[in-house]
């Protein structure tokens, strides 16, 4: 075995290199994708209630594809992402159905989140995160992109750029 | 219990403010008996048994740095201890409560890997370890032994060897 | 001169002097003359001299508020208590890196010391140049990528404070001290080791460096004593190890120490294993710079992570580099060494093989599962999480064989058994079926049963041991028998000091069964005012207040307990249950009180409160059997250390310091 020292500390040493290199080591691959999207219904914020009714979710069918936004009020990379949600829900409204689940919040401050940025697309209140957890999260934002027949086609943990929207929407539009 | 730094998704809530908040408040309480108007949005988690914080520790807390769900205090894993209590009362075996977690995490929740697939290693590795020692240091005591009974020179091959590359070596100054 | 100037200039200095006592232990080598050892000897002493000054002007920036240098800056805050500021310097990244070094440093001056006694002229520089290259490192790296007197231009007016977990318990002032000092010291016998096979001297360099190892053992055992206590009375969570990377990392360093403190008395008496034992120093140092990376580099997550940055990738060079060098003389060496001899498994020798089989494969395993999840990944794509659950269970089988073994080795003699011995190990087995016994007759589970029986077979070798001795002293010598104890003690203080940290170890076993099978918890609200029973307790909560201190704000709900059943006993009193509240903290922390006693542990946290009425507040109880002593059994094993280290009389020193006994 030690004969073959070069080896091992060349494996070590690789195997660390690698590790390091990883652009995200806490990125988790979500055991959803390709399954069906968790259904739930959960009352919306009180701005949307007037045009989206009382209450919001995934059911078993879904009419357009579906962007689950996860997002909290505290969160600090939420508010570059909730601008450029807002602009694709105006352009894309009639083809995606942005959905926003407000989690882990106090309702007031989530509130006064969406008067700040103006935000349109319709978000559920899910104070604990059960819904959340439903999905798997681990973290604030994150994002879940579900195709027309309610499959769970990827999740985006963290904030997302626009060409990263762009593209997701492009997948689930085709 | 990480400490949250520039980390670009935010995992815990800013307590701070609230805190400061209630010092206030305590002062305030003490000047007048009346409470407050607003109505109390926080309520008080349920209580735990033993057997929450059980299950609760072997798994682990998604948004944590490497901390189980039965130690951190942070929303995600309260929501988890939560399920675990809602799921115990509803009568649900601990393997049941735990398969809910993995189809929706994946074994990555799991703090005991399962014994299959490339985490059966990691289960083998005391008799692996056990037995790569054990047979290195059986080959070594055998060589040891052989040679007892055939060397006889009172000088030995190493200490030769040494005052060898020593007589090769400058001769030393001072 | 500003301290942030002067820390700079002392740390290129060293820096400097480092590299500059490299070189000279270089040519003190290849030239063989003694003239350039002495001068690298000196070197020795100026690098200390600059790193002292270093740190002391890190303390001194702290202790002034000196926000333009920037490890203040990044880790300080004015508002700290004292105590906290003392302590900031080893906070961080930059000033524990600074604390490495210096102690580095110090370890290196001592061995300086050791030139022309122990360290010939053909070791001594080959020693000392491994220690300039690994404290070059050190300095190299604070010099060029983690410098803590990075001038800041614009000072704030606060720095943005110490990591809270830190500030929050004295054990902090203590913990890491000790753990850098054990995983520093750790360098003088891979110096040694080094030396040994360069200089191919390979049976003579073990005398020293079994001292040497049993010094950074000590400092090792106490470190992960202290931060068990730490953990314990801190994160709140009721456990004092988790088995996360970083403590894993300080765990297999001691591991292979202590397989090495074992078969090194192999071949001190046999000439044998040599081989071995240089590889158990290479692995065990090198383990050492495997925790300082992964705690380093981000690479596996762990709670105790330092931020990420380009120093892992110099830690990761440094690790591969202190392998090659290991490695590589121990595969050259390894061909050269011709040992003979034979070893009786029935024997002393036969039962510290097995034992640093043990140990060994111990280690492997922490290694392995600590590093798993990071293959699977590579290899599948895959997360895995490894963890407490896995390694406690791993650890039973592991640890029984290694409590059997405990007992036995003492009691066999070097050569062959006889029939006193046979006698001894039957009183032994007797003692292990006894304590079982009465586990189970006291209801308690199998492995805390056994745990009882392997501590009273361990007590009963103990016993046997010294009163045999004892008694053999009494009847040759016609003295009293507590003088004849005291003789026995002075006597052979390696044998007694052994038998006194194997009571420790056997201690602490026992109340890691009984802690790690016992331990509740329990989570309330109560409203105040009201009584919550449970476990045999009566906790009311008396009322909920606020309190700002100086570097913190913090929620107090105190609770007044009282004993109602034998199973609360010793948990009566008033306790402050506390969240505290840090500015540069997202959550709060929950800060447990905790009442020993000496069966049950009494562990109270707040979790929550009322935030708007203060009319409630949720507890979180956690029971846990026997903490306590564990507490004393780490201070019994590091006093035995301490027993065996004390030095006495010449026949000892004599021993250690002969040159070439054996060569």
């Amino acid at each position: 075995m030690l004969r073959f020292w070069p080896i091992w500390v060349l494996l070590l040493g690789g195997l660390f290199y690698w590790g390091m290199q990883r652009p995200n080591p806490n990125e988790l691959q979500s055991v959803l994708v390709g399954k069906p999207a968790p259904a739930f219904s959960l009352p919306l914020l009180e701005p949307y209630r007037e045009a989206f009714g009382p209450e919001m979710g995934i059911g078993e069918r879904v009419e357009k594809p579906v962007l689950l936004n996860i997002w909290a009020s505290w969160c600090i990379p939420c508010r570059t992402e909730a601008p450029l949600l807002e602009r694709f829900h105006q352009q894309y409204k009639d083809q995606v159905l942005i959905l926003g689940v407000n989690v882990q919040d106090k309702e007031t401050d989530a509130l006064k989140f969406i008067q700040q940025y103006g935000l349109t697309f319709p978000s559920v209140y899910d104070g604990r995160g059960r819904i959340g957890i439903e999905y798997g999260y681990y973290g604030v934002p994150e994002t879940f992109v579900i195709d027309r027949n309610g499959t769970i086609l990827a999740r985006h943990a963290g904030e997302l750029s626009e060409a990263q929207l762009q593209g997701y929407l492009r997948q689930v539009l085709q | 219990m990480k400490v949250e730094g520039l980390v670009p998704r935010v995992q815990g809530q800013t307590l701070w403010k609230q805190a400061v908040w209630v010092l206030l408040l305590a002062v305030a309480s003490q000047l007048s008996a009346i409470g407050l108007a607003q109505p109390a949005p926080s309520t008080p988690p349920p209580d735990f048994s033993p057997r929450v914080f059980e299950i609760a520790r072997e798994l682990r807390c998604p948004v944590c740095q490497g901390e189980s769900a039965g130690e951190s205090n942070a929303g995600i894993a309260v929501e988890m201890r939560r399920i675990i209590d809602e799921q115990l009362a509803q009568g649900k075996t601990e393997a049941e409560i735990r398969q809910f977690f993995v189809q929706r995490y994946g074994d990555w929740i799991l703090y005991e890997p399962p014994a299959r697939g490339l985490t059966l290693w990691v289960w083998l590795s005391p008799l692996i370890g056990l037995g790569l020692l054990g047979f290195g240091l059986w080959r070594y005591l055998v060589r040891v032994k052989a040679r007892a009974h055939t060397t006889a020179s009172d000088v030995s091959d190493e200490e030769i060897a040494r005052l060898e590359s020593e007589l090769n070596r400058t001769p030393e100054r001072s | 001169m500003t301290p942030g100037l002067l820390g700079g200039i002392s740390l290129l200095a060293a820096l400097i002097f480092s590299m500059v006592g490299l070189v000279l232990a270089t040519l003190a080598y290849t030239l063989r003359d003694r003239r350039y050892l002495e001068a690298a000897k000196r070197l020795s002493a100026l690098t200390l001299l600059a790193a002292l000054l270093s740190f002391g002007s890190l303390e001194w920036a702290i202790l002034t508020n000196d926000f333009s240098v920037s490890y203040v800056a990044n880790s300080s805050s004015a508002d700290n208590p004292l105590w906290v500021k003392l302590v900031t310097p080893w906070a961080a990244l930059e000033g524990s890196i600074l604390l490495w070094a210096m102690l580095q440093a110090a370890y290196t001056w001592l061995v300086s010391l050791r030139v022309g006694k122990s360290l010939d002229i053909w070791r001594a520089p080959v020693a000392l140049g491994t220690l300039f290259a690994v404290q070059v490192f050190f300095f190299a790296v604070m010099v060029f990528v983690a410098h803590p007197f990075d001038a800041v231009p614009n000072p704030p007016q606060d720095g943005q404070g110490t990591n809270p977990l830190l500030q929050n318990h004295w054990m902090m002032a203590v913990h890491p001290v000790l753990m850098y000092l054990g995983f520093v010291g750790l360098s003088v016998p891979f110096a040694y080791a080094v030396a040994a096979m360069v200089a191919k001297r390979y049976q003579s360099w073990i005398f020293e460096t079994r001292w040497w190892t049993l010094v950074a053992w000590g400092f090792l055992t106490a470190a992960i004593f202290t931060g068990k206590w730490w953990s314990y009375e801190i994160l709140g969570w009721g456990g004092y190890w988790a088995w996360d990377p970083v403590e894993n990392a300080s765990i297999i360093p001691w591991l292979l120490a202590t397989a090495f403190l074992h078969t090194a008395q192999v071949q001190e008496r046999k000439g044998l294993f040599k081989g071995w034992n240089f590889a158990f120093i290479t692995l065990a140092f090198a383990a050492t710079v495997f925790g300082t990376f992964l705690t380093r580099s981000g690479v596996i997550q762990s709670v105790h992570a330092f931020a990420s940055g380009p120093v892992g990738a110099w830690f990761l060079v440094f690790l591969l580099g202190v392998m090659v060098v290991g490695l590589g003389l121990l595969a050259r060496v390894s061909s050269e060494i011709k040992e003979a001899g034979e070893v009786r498994w029935k024997s002393r020798e036969g039962a510290l093989l097995a034992g640093a089989l043990f140990f060994g494969t111990f280690a492997f395993v922490v290694v392995l599962g600590t590093l798993w999840p990071l293959v699977v990944e590579a290899f599948s794509g895959a997360k895995v999480s490894i963890g407490a659950p896995f390694f406690n269970q791993i650890s039973i089988p592991l640890g029984i064989f290694m409590l059997l073994l405990m007992g036995i080795g003492p009691v066999l003699p070097w050569r062959n058994t006889n029939t006193q011995v046979v006698r001894n190990l039957a009183a032994m087995l007797v003692a292990l079926g006894v304590g079982t016994l009465l586990g189970f007759v006291l209801g308690l589970s199998l492995g805390v049963s056994l745990a009882i029986g392997l501590f009273a077979y361990n007590l009963m070798a103990i016993w046997l041991m010294v009163g045999q001795g004892v008694r053999e002293r009494v009847r040759s010598l016609g003295i009293s028998a507590g003088q004849a104890l005291l003789e026995l003690a002075a006597s052979n203080k390696r044998r007694f000091g052994s038998h006194i940290v194997h009571f420790g170890v056997a201690l602490a076993a026992l109340t890691i069964a009984f802690s790690q099978t016992y331990r509740v918890t329990e989570q309330k609200t109560l409203n105040v005012g009201e009584t919550w029973q449970t476990r045999g307790m009566e906790v009311r909560l008396l009322s909920i207040g606020a309190r700002e201190e100086s570097n913190r704000f913090a929620a107090i709900a105190p609770i007044e307990v009282r004993s109602t059943s034998r199973e609360g006993w010793g948990s009566d009193g008033r306790y402050q249950t506390r969240l505290n509240f840090y500015p540069q903290m997202e959550s709060p922390l929950a800060t447990p009180v905790v009442k020993y006693s000496l069966y049950n542990d009494y562990y109270f946290v707040l979790m929550q409160f009322d935030q708007e009425n203060g009319r409630w507040a949720t507890l979180k109880i956690i029971v846990t059997p026997m903490v306590w002593w564990l507490w004393v059994a780490g201070l019994i094993i590091v006093l035995g250390t301490l027993y065996i280290l004390w030095p006495s009389g010449a026949k000892v020193a004599n021993r250690q310091m002969s040159p070439t006994a054996g060569d």
